[in-house]
């Protein structure tokens, strides 16, 4: 297996930067939607991707807290993985968290402990940057899809996240870190 | 009698070479470093 990135202005390889973010941002803004590709570069199948997302810098920051990712009808790709932005190529990782659809593309699980994250986030009103790096390592497993852990495919994460209204928050910055690994086994934690 | 002791721990080391190696996976890593949001100077003060 050989695991490899793309973003929007970067070719293939072990590591890429500055693939989401913004600047100028103030409340109310809406972030262009923005990309990584995933892909199994290799000739063996993968069991499952596992991603994780740290706040290098304004974990916990107000900052943090009002980066939405937000779900509605016409804004659907909030955060999505898979192949395409179709409902019927990629898991709304938004419905999935709250609970409320399961579009079985993949599965979601905790990366440490395999539980079922369906629902981890309900009655989380809007959920937040902070909200999936408060997750920890989140265990992305092939449902109907398999994109991006089967060799020789890619897969998508999209995010098109807001600027939440509330931001009272000055003086801040937000630094994200997206790891992910491929493994080859489920008994891989 | 000594070479057939031999041969047969050859074969015990190797099942134990291959058991050892059905157990390990591979894993391979990559990362999207340096994701930045910032605001707008005025909020920076």
């Amino acid at each position: 297996m050989d695991l490899k990135l793309t973003d929007s202005d970067e070719t293939a390889q072990d590591n890429v930067t500055a693939s989401f973010g913004g600047t100028n941002l103030k409340p109310g803004d809406q972030l262009p939607q923005q990309y990584i590709v995933v892909r199994n570069a290799g000739t063996v199948n993968g069991h499952h991707l596992d991603l994780t997302v740290t706040l290098t810098t304004g974990n916990g920051s107000g900052l943090a807290n009002a980066l939405v990712f937000p779900y509605s009808p016409d804004s659907q790709n909030g955060m999505r993985f898979g192949y395409t932005t179709s409902a019927g190529d990629s898991i709304n990782m938004l419905t999935y968290l709250r609970g409320t659809y399961n579009d079985g593309d993949y599965d979601l699980q905790d990366g440490d402990t395999g539980a079922s994250l369906y629902g981890a986030l309900a009655g989380d009103a809007e959920i937040t940057l902070q909200d999936i790096a408060n997750l920890g390592r989140i265990r992305i497993i092939p449902d109907s899809n398999n994109e991006g852990i089967v060799a020789g495919t890619e897969g998508r994460l999209w995010i098109h996240p807001v600027v939440d209204t509330d931001l009272t928050a000055q003086g801040e910055t937000v630094v994200a870190d997206f790891a992910w690994t491929l493994h080859q086994d489920a008994s891989q934690y | 009698m000594r070479r057939i002791a031999l041969s047969l721990l050859s074969i015990t080391a190797l099942v134990a070479v291959v058991s050892s190696a059905t157990g390990a996976y591979f894993s391979d890593t990559a990362n999207s470093t340096g994701n930045i949001f910032l605001p707008v100077p005025w909020i920076l003060n």
